[in-house]
C-alpha cells in the first residue's frame, strides 16, 4: 500500500483498491467496505461510485486536499464522495457541500451530523452569491453537476470561492452540455473556456470509470 | 477607512481595511435558522441594519435583492480576507449551516411532491400486483388450470378465486372434475394459495384507493390539465416533467414526447433513426379512437392543448379545460 496523495492510498494487488483513512472507525457512511491493515481502519473509495476517485486512479494529480485545508464541493448530492473528502481532511479540515436537491440533502445532513467536518448547503451552484453566508473561500473546489453550463458555473464559483492558487477540479458530464455532440469537441472546447481564467494543468477522461466524462485539473491564476 | 458588512450564518460582522473584526452581532439559536433562510433569498436582516446604524459608510458582501443605493463588493481579495479572518470559526458556521439546510429541506416538500410520489407509488402498485398474480396462477393452475385460462383479467381472476371453489368454478365452464386437467389438492395445500390470492385482493383495493385518491387531487390541484388530459395521464406527464414549473415552461413539442426518452435520444444522437411520435400521450382515451395513420398529428394537437392547461393551472388562471378538450376531438375526431 503507498501513499499517492496525503491520505489517499492505492493499493496495487489483483484488483486496485483506493483508500483513504476512516475518520469514524467501525462506522460506515454508506454501503462501502472497510479495511483493517496493520490495526488501522481504511474505507475503500469505489472510483465507479466518485468521479474524483476514477480520476486519481487514471493519475490525477490534487496537491492540495491535505489534512487542514477546506473544501468547496459542488453537486455534492447524498454525499458519497463528500465521506472521503472529509477522510483525508480529517477533524480540522472542511467540506462545504453544495446541493440543490432537497430529497439528497437529507441524507448529506445525515451525514454532517456524524461527521463534524461536513457543512451541508442547499443552494443553486450557479448564483454563488446567494451562498456567500454558508460558505468560505477553500483551498480546494470540485465541481460535479450535470448541468449544460457547467463550465460557466465552475468558473463563477472559483472567482468567489478558491483562494489565489488554489486547485480546482471539474468533472465534466459531456451530454450535460450536448447531448448529440462527439464529447471529444465538447472538452477541448470546455478546455479553452477554461484556459481564459484558469490554469489547465490536466484533462483526464474517465473512461472506463464513466462514460463521456473528463476531469480536469485546474488553478487559480 | 472601508469597512465592509457580512453576514456569515452565525453572527453579522463588520470588518475594517485590514479585516479585523470592528463588530459582531451573533443570532441566537431561532436568528440562526430565520436570518440564515432570509440571508439565502438576498434580504436584508434586523442585525445588519443595526450594525449599519454605527457603522457608515459600509461595504456590503454579500447578495441583497434590494440594493437600497449601498455599495457592494464580492471581490476575490475581500472574500479572501473576510474567509481568513473567520477560519476559527469554521465549525461555528459548519453547526448553523446545518440547522439551516434542515429547515430548508422541510419547506422544499411542494404539493408536487405529493403528486410525484403518488402517481410513482400507483405505477409500483400496479407492477406489484401483476407480479404476485402471475405467481398466484402457475400455482393455482396446477389444481384448476381451466379457470385461471378463462379469466384474462387479474383482478377479476383473484376475485373469482376467493368468492367461488373449484367445483362451482368448474360447473360454470361446464367441466367436470373429472375432465378437469387440475389435480386434487388437500386443504393445507390449498391454504397457501389462498392467503396469497388475498394479498393480492387487498393490494388490488390499495391500488383502487390510491388511484381515487390521486385522481381528486389531480382534478383540484390542476383542474385544466385533468380535464384535457384525464386526471391519471396527466399525474404521469408531471412526475414525468418532474415539476409543475417544469411542465409549464416545456415547450408542447417536449410534451409531447414525455416519457419516450429513449426513443427520442437515440434519434437525436442517429439522425437516420426516426423521431417517436408520443410518449405518455398515447394512453390518452382519445388516441385509440384516431386512426393509427393519424396518431402523429393526433399526439401533436393533444400535447398543444395539454400545453396551454398546464400554463392556465401554473398562472392560475380561470378554468378553461373543458373547451380546450372540445377543441381537441373538434380537430380529430371529426
Amino acid at each position: 500500500m503507498k501513499e499517492i496523495l496525503p491520505g489517499i492510498y492505492l493499493q496495487e494487488g489483483k484488483r486496485k483498491r483506493l483508500l483513504t483513512r476512516n475518520l469514524i472507525p467501525g462506522k460506515k457512511a454508506f454501503q462501502e467496505y472497510l479495511h483493517n491493515i496493520n490495526g488501522t481502519e481504511y474505507r475503500e473509495w469505489n472510483p465507479t461510485r466518485s468521479k474524483l476517485a476514477a480520476g486519481l486512479v487514471k493519475g490525477a494529480k490534487l496537491p492540495a486536499i491535505n489534512e487542514g485545508s477546506t473544501v468547496l464541493y459542488l453537486g455534492a448530492a447524498s454525499g458519497n464522495t463528500v465521506s472521503y473528502m472529509s477522510d483525508i481532511l480529517g477533524p480540522e479540515g472542511m467540506v462545504f457541500a453544495v446541493e440543490f436537491s432537497p430529497k439528497v440533502t437529507r441524507y448529506l445532513v445525515y451525514l454532517a451530523e456524524s461527521r463534524p467536518n461536513i457543512a451541508p448547503v442547499l443552494a443553486d451552484a450557479r448564483y454563488p452569491e446567494k451562498y456567500l453566508p454558508f460558505v468560505l473561500q477553500s483551498d480546494f473546489m470540485f465541481q460535479d453537476i450535470a448541468q449544460r453550463e457547467q463550465v460557466e458555473i465552475f468558473l463563477r464559483n472559483a472567482r468567489l470561492f478558491l483562494k489565489k492558487g488554489g486547485y480546482c477540479a471539474l468533472a465534466l458530464k459531456a451530454r450535460s452540455i450536448d447531448v448529440a455532440e462527439m464529447p471529444k469537441k465538447l472538452f477541448i472546447a470546455a478546455k479553452a473556456q477554461l484556459q481564459k481564467e484558469l490554469i489547465v494543468h490536466d484533462m483526464i477522461a474517465l473512461e472506463p470509470f464513466e462514460k463521456d466524462h473528463a476531469l480536469f485539473v485546474c488553478q487559480k491564476k | 477607512m472601508k469597512k465592509y458588512l457580512y453576514s456569515s450564518a452565525i453572527s453579522t460582522f463588520v470588518f475594517d481595511e485590514a479585516f479585523r473584526v470592528l463588530m459582531e452581532v451573533p443570532f441566537d439559536e431561532k436568528q440562526k435558522v430565520a436570518y440564515g433562510l432570509a440571508l439565502g433569498n438576498g434580504e436584508w436582516i434586523p442585525t445588519e441594519e443595526q450594525a449599519m446604524k454605527v457603522h457608515s459608510p459600509i461595504v456590503v458582501v454579500g447578495f441583497k435583492t434590494d440594493k437600497k443605493n449601498h455599495s457592494f463588493s464580492t471581490d476575490d481579495a475581500v472574500i479572501s480576507g473576510i474567509s481568513k479572518s473567520l477560519r476559527g470559526r469554521l465549525f461555528e458556521i459548519a453547526a448553523a449551516d446545518i440547522l439551516v439546510a434542515k429547515q430548508l429541506v422541510k419547506r422544499s416538500v411542494s404539493s408536487d411532491d405529493i403528486v410525484l410520489e403518488a402517481s410513482r407509488g400507483l405505477k409500483e402498485l400496479e407492477k406489484a400486483i401483476n407480479m404476485v398474480v402471475k405467481r398466484l396462477r402457475g400455482w393455482y393452475e396446477l389444481y384448476n388450470p381451466e379457470t385461471s385460462r378463462s379469466i384474462s383479467d387479474n383482478e377479476q381472476f383473484v376475485d373469482a378465486i376467493l368468492s367461488k371453489d373449484k367445483e362451482e368454478l368448474l360447473k360454470e365452464l361446464k367441466i367436470s372434475s373429472e375432465e378437469s386437467m387440475g389435480s386434487s389438492f388437500a386443504p393445507h395445500d390449498l391454504t397457501p394459495i389462498m392467503e396469497l390470492a388475498q394479498q393480492a385482493q387487498s393490494l388490488v383495493k390499495a391500488k383502487e384507493a390510491q388511484k381515487s385518491y390521486l385522481s381528486h387531487l389531480m382534478a383540484t390541484m390542476y383542474p385544466n390539465l385533468s380535464a384535457v388530459a384525464t386526471p391519471l395521464l396527466a399525474a404521469e406527464l408531471l412526475a414525468q416533467a418532474g415539476s409543475l414549473h417544469k411542465m409549464a415552461m416545456m415547450p408542447s413539442s417536449t410534451i409531447q414526447v414525455l416519457g419516450a426518452e429513449k426513443a427520442l435520444f437515440k434519434h437525436l444522437k442517429n439522425r437516420s433513426v426516426k423521431p417517436p411520435k408520443h410518449g405518455h400521450i398515447i394512453n390518452h382515451p382519445i388516441m385509440s379512437k384516431v386512426p393509427f395513420e393519424k396518431r402523429g398529428r393526433a399526439a401533436r394537437v393533444l400535447a398543444d392543448k395539454i400545453s396551454i392547461a398546464i400554463r392556465i393551472d401554473y398562472f392560475k388562471g380561470e378554468f378553461k379545460g373543458e373547451q380546450l378538450l372540445k377543441e381537441v376531438e373538434e380537430m380529430l375526431l371529426k
